[in-house]
């Protein structure tokens, strides 16, 4: 029985590659970005030079690579609170084990190495040991804080200097932080269309088809976890770098932020939608907040309040209109 | 006659903790760890250290009561720690500047905790949202507006002197703040075995959708437990001020780490559906000795962080295995 | 049951076996299958069909047993290796992914990567296209997603994705069941297309007369064991296959109906809208009245039912017992008198971890307690032990974990607590599937027996046979409308399956239709 078969003109020519469409989130996020962003700029409006916008990536910068970590293990329906402690060890171990000998710069590599590592045990946890992501990072947290602690007890230490100084520059015809932003961006639209990610999406959509469609389920929520880490790692690493010193009590803040950063920006919790633009979109809007506030030289209550309020406000309205799968 | 209840409330235990074999092994490990203390330096089980603990145990327990019920229906509420600041503040504010007496503070505190709680508890079945935000994001309302209210200054007459004497009173050889956390204790382990409530809360973490389907107010339910929560919170937060005698914004910060250690040592899953109030007990037991053990071990902060989450995590490990060994052909 | 001589190139399944907990879902499931063959694989729910399946697909791993492709044992530990071994699977719960589109799900372990490890898209829609021109189906959409595709583009995508990579086994697991009959008809000719070219086909399917066929051999099981294998040619009849199937005759199977006088309208049904899905629907039903409601998957059913039972939203007039009905949750269906069994059971019906007196009294707890709340456990294991014999299940096991039960008993304790609520009327969504023969027969006792002390009873059932059975009257659902309605007289299985899939006989233009007892 041969069927009549007609194909219809494709409608979409090359404009939207088959995985990526934007997601619901970004209804919301869009409108919460362009209006942060303009009142931001409308209070200061000196941030519109090349140095100013280069310096708030860069201040934005490591809360950014934390969202994108946090964003990824939510994608698969997981959360990680070690980010938080990935990052402050990546962070001291660049100011006291690296340095500032020019010449051990080489061992950054050995320090992302070591993320990548603390990741992959939550993943291990999480995979292997069957616990619950939540109670896993809970745990791992208090370990890798602890850990951080005891590399650098009290702020300190230094960090390579040339590294340091391309890291803080501003000045430059295409300022670090800018070009480091493009690069993750770019890293990020191609990493999105690999196998892994696909797999990853699948998961996060529905784990359990995803296994009948021949997902490795085990392997794929193991290496996200790993690449967390990784990201946590980098982003201690460029906090001490913009800093030039480390610090073992700064990890806390970003827990947090990164999981807000994620919502904000229209990431579901559940998993399965959203991407690292979204986290990024989200991190930037919590910059901007900060930026109004202390602007506004508004008490520091009503940045809290405002951040919680929008925190409250964006997931509301996107439970509430959430469309089911 | 009181042999023979005895013996049959002693069956009840006994039936009860082959039901919760977790909180059996939390207690074991609570012992365990105050054997190893005492080893290392008697003085751990002097009668004071132990109501010191006692009393530490309590402000954990309290925090950690009624977010056990939130966890078994199967919720979560991040907003605890602003809740146990709400707490302390609050009194403080009220003794300064109203004056009623103590009990109606009391009660108003408390009162005023449930209604916080019944805010998440609204986010939560009103916009269907996920209880990790929307707590957080409740938690931060109420920092704010703490914050708004502006830091105490620390003269005088920061805690009423009823409280700060009950904080360190004590019947017999145990604190009035411990008595106080067993008796709720007591009474979140009824809710949750004899009452309707607590039926139903099982039900809801179990399996969300059968229950709506077996004619169940969900929504109701997971309200319910948010209110309990905030009051619970909320209380504990007062007894913390009237012990340390002194109230601010981030004294009920590590409490949510806690908290939820303590539950999840206790053999409660986080995703609900199971679980026990006397696990919760259990847990805080465990995290409290294990607190104190450190410090007398010798370890500086950083190392008893590390064994601390080591330990977090060998232990809800080893109860999810006793629960499961446990949970074979019985039922709840 | 002897297993015939291995001949070497073909598929071999050998005394497998599989546990759940305390219950043996598969004791010994042999199945020999030749290259070129289409193997039917016939059993009741709960026959241990569908273990045997996912055990062939690597979905669950086996306990005892072994299965040999051409010669070569095969572990099967995941999913992902069954399809190493092209051993493709049509699953009836569909293995789509809902966030992603057609193309991607149809492709998905085989997508087209370039040098920079990233999706060719354009790549991708043209092999898309070829494989779809070449197996001649009609066209789906590459960049819908499928989340927003029908039930019946679902499995048909489900099918294409399977055959579209050549498979040296390919099992079909009720693949017709939301299909058109156009549809329906296609896959059984790529079947029998594959199984010429080579490969193995193993097709399950409810649907006697689909596999009598297409198939060239068949085997059935019961039990959790083979009984049964032979040629699917003429020899075997219909009855016969389901003898064995049943293990007893069909006619002692279902009760005798005592066709007691109608006494009243209990239920009247004016105009019912449930979104786009379902509506407007109109229909009455009698106190002691067995109705029987059936359809292909996704015509609407799920939107009658649930919104009966008070869990969906709806448009139009309910009235019960001459009284305004507008529930907004089940909670309140129940209390006027309405209680439903759910399609489900694990996801919607049972609370697992807990014990089976739990779940019995979950749903009376008001009744059980006194003062604020407070259970009275004496009340509750009385009521428990009473609802537990009403349905036939062993008040011994209440203190058990719902978890260690079988399917049959799970159905059976969530009857147990649908009845303690003393329903006027009880809906019953799917409650034979994945239960035993003697449970079923448990249930077709009582639901006659409930009939016939006044209640009303809605019966939703994909089994044609058992709806002509025990059903007084039958209404057939075809995209949100009610297509047929009549007495289980006027039915035949031909006509059921026919107005299900919205084509009446050639010879008559509608569904049959009646008139008595509605508006």
């Amino acid at each position: 029985m041969e069927a009549e078969l007609v194909l219809p003109p494709t409608k979409r020519r090359g404009m939207w590659p088959l995985t990526v469409r934007p997601s619901g989130g970004a209804l919301v996020m869009v409108p919460l970005f362009v209006i942060l962003l303009l009142v931001d700029v409308l209070l200061q409006p000196d941030i519109l030079t090349k140095p100013q916008i280069a310096l708030t990536i860069q201040t934005a910068f490591p809360l950014i690579l934390v969202s994108i970590a946090q964003c990824i293990v939510l994608l698969t329906g997981g959360i990680d609170i070690s980010v938080g402690g990935t990052m402050v060890v990546a962070n001291v171990l660049t100011a006291t084990w690296v340095g500032a000998d020019s010449g051990s710069a080489w061992r950054l590599v050995l320090v992302l190495l070591v993320g990548l590592i603390l990741g992959a045990f939550n993943g291990a946890l999480v995979v292997i040991g069957n616990f619950e992501p939540f109670i896993a990072t809970l745990g791992t947290w208090a370990i890798y804080d602890g850990v951080a602690l005891q590399i650098l007890p009290s702020a300190g230490g230094a960090t390579p200097p040339a590294l340091s100084a391309w890291a803080q520059n501003v000045t430059n015809f295409i300022p670090t932080s800018i070009l480091l932003l493009v690069l993750t961006l770019a890293v990020w639209w191609y990493w999105r269309s690999t196998n892994l990610c696909r797999h990853i999406y699948s998961i996060g959509s529905d784990e359990a088809r995803a296994r009948l469609s021949g997902v490795n389920i085990g392997k794929t929520k193991f290496s996200v976890y790993a690449i967390a880490g990784l990201l946590a790692a980098l982003a201690g690493i460029y906090l001490a770098l913009i800093t030039s010193t480390g610090d073992a009590t700064l990890g806390d803040g970003y827990i947090l932020s990164s999981v807000e950063a994620c919502v904000l920006g229209g990431i579901s919790l559940e998993g399965g939608s959203g991407g690292a633009g979204l986290a990024v979109a989200g991190a930037f809007i919590l910059t901007f907040i900060d930026g109004i506030t202390s602007v506004l030289v508004l008490p520091p209550w009503v940045s809290i309040v405002l951040s919680a309020g929008l925190l409250i406000f964006v997931i509301g309205i996107r439970s509430r209109f959430a469309k089911p799968t | 006659m009181p042999f023979a209840i005895a013996v049959r409330m002693g069956r009840r235990v006994v039936s009860a903790a082959r039901r919760q074999p977790a909180t059996v092994g939390a207690f074991v490990l609570t012992l365990v760890l105050f054997a190893a203390a005492t080893a290392h330096s008697l003085g751990f089980a002097s009668l004071s250290n132990v109501r010191t603990l006692s009393i530490f145990a309590a402000f954990v327990g309290l925090a950690a009561m009624g977010e056990t019920l939130v966890i078994i229906a199967g919720g979560l509420d991040l907003s605890v720690p602003w809740l146990i600041d709400f707490g302390g503040i609050a009194l403080s504010q009220m003794h300064r500047s109203l004056h009623i007496g103590l009990p109606l503070i009391l009660l108003l505190v408390v009162l005023l905790g449930m209604l916080l709680g019944a805010i998440n508890g609204l986010f939560v079945t009103l916009l269907g949202a996920p209880p990790l935000i929307v707590t957080l994001g409740v938690g931060g309302l109420i920092e704010g507006y703490l914050v708004a209210v502006g830091t105490l200054q620390s003269s005088g007459d920061i805690v009423p002197d009823g409280i700060e004497r009950f904080a360190n009173a004590r019947i017999g050889p145990l604190p009035d703040i411990t008595l106080v956390w067993l008796a709720l204790a007591v009474v979140t382990a009824f809710i949750l075995s004899r009452t309707g409530l607590g039926r139903r809360i099982y039900a809801v973490g179990d399996n969300a959708r059968a229950a709506r389907l077996a004619g169940i107010h969900v929504e109701r339910v997971r309200f319910a437990t948010y209110v309990i929560s905030g009051a619970t919170a909320s209380l504990s937060g007062v007894l913390l001020t009237g012990y340390i005698q002194t109230a601010y914004v981030g004294m009920g910060a590590d409490y949510l780490f806690g908290a939820i250690a303590a539950i999840a040592l206790g053999g409660t899953a986080l995703l609900g559906g199971t679980g026990s109030s006397w696990g919760t007990v259990a847990g805080a037991c465990t995290l409290t000795v294990l607190a104190g053990l450190l410090p007398v071990l010798g370890l500086n902060t950083a190392a008893v962080k590390i064994v601390y989450g080591a330990i977090i995590l060998a232990g809800v490990y080893f109860a999810r295995a006793l629960q499961k060994i446990g949970g074979r052909g019985r039922g709840a | 049951m002897h297993p015939t001589p291995c001949s070497g190139l073909g598929l071999s399944l050998r005394h497998l076996e599989k546990s759940f907990g305390g219950v043996r879902a598969l004791s010994d499931g042999s199945i020999e299958a030749q290259r070129g063959e289409v193997h039917g694989i016939l059993g009741e729910n709960g026959a241990g069909k569908s273990t045997l399946i996912r055990v062939l697909s690597g979905v669950i791993s086996r306990d005892g047993g072994e299965v040999i492709l051409d010669g070569q044992f095969l572990s099967l530990g995941s999913p992902a290796e069954a399809l190493r071994a092209n051993i493709r699977t049509v699953f009836q719960e569909s293995s789509l992914i809902p966030a992603l589109t057609v193309a991607e799900n149809m492709l998905f372990d085989r997508l087209p990567i370039g040098w920079h490890r990233r999706l060719r898209t354009r790549v991708l829609r043209s092999h898309y296209s070829s494989i779809m021109e070449e197996l001649g189906v009609r066209w789906l959409d590459p960049a819908a997603k499928v989340a927003a595709l029908s039930v019946a583009d679902r499995q048909l995508l489900e099918v294409v994705k399977a055959i579209a990579a050549s498979p040296h086994v390919l099992i079909l697991d009720e693949a017709t069941s939301a299909l058109s009959l156009a549809d329906a008809e296609w896959v059984l000719h790529q079947a029998r297309r594959i199984a010429d070219a080579g490969s193995v086909v193993l097709f399950v399917s409810h649907r006697l007369q689909e596999v009598k066929a297409i198939a060239d051999r068949v085997t059935v099981l019961r039990s959790g064991k083979t009984v049964f294998e032979a040629k699917a040619g003429g020899t075997v009849s219909e009855d016969d296959l389901i003898e064995v199937m049943l293990g007893r005759r069909l006619a002692r199977l279902y009760p005798k109906r005592e066709g007691k006088a109608r006494s009243s309208t209990l239920l009247r049904v004016d105009s019912l809208r449930v979104g786009a899905k379902l509506g407007p629907v109109d229909f009455a039903l009698e106190a002691g009245e067995i109705l029987g409601v059936t359809a292909l998957p996704g015509q609407g059913q799920r939107e009658l039912l649930m919104s009966l039972s008070g869990d969906l939203r709806y448009g139009g007039a309910i009235t019960l017992a001459g009284r305004r009905y507008a529930p907004r949750s089940p909670a309140e269906a129940q209390r006027d008198g309405v209680f439903m069994v759910p399609e489900d059971r694990q996801m919607e019906g049972l609370f697992l971890r807990h014990s089976v007196q739990f779940n019995v009294t979950c749903s009376i707890l008001p009744a059980l307690t006194r003062g604020p709340g407070i259970l009275e456990p004496r009340r509750e294991h009385k009521a428990a032990c009473s609802g537990a014999i009403r349905v036939g299940l062993d008040p011994q096991r209440l203190p058990n974990q719902m978890a260690t039960l079988s399917g049959g008993n799970q159905q059976k304790t969530i009857f147990a607590r649908a009845l303690l609520g003393q329903p006027k009327i009880f809906i019953l969504f799917d409650s034979t599937r994945g239960v035993d023969v003697g449970t079923k027969a448990d249930i077709y006792g009582l639901v006659t027996h409930l009939a016939d002390e006044g209640m009303g009873v809605i019966f939703y059932s994909t089994d044609f046979t058992e709806t002509l059975h025990v059903c007084d009257r039958i209404l057939v659902l075809h995209e949100g409308r009610i297509v047929g309605a009549a007495p289980a007289e006027a039915w035949d299985e031909e006509k059921l399956l026919r107005c299900a899939s919205g084509q009446p006989a050639a010879d008559a233009e509608t569904c049959p239709h009646a008139q008595d007892a509605v508006s």
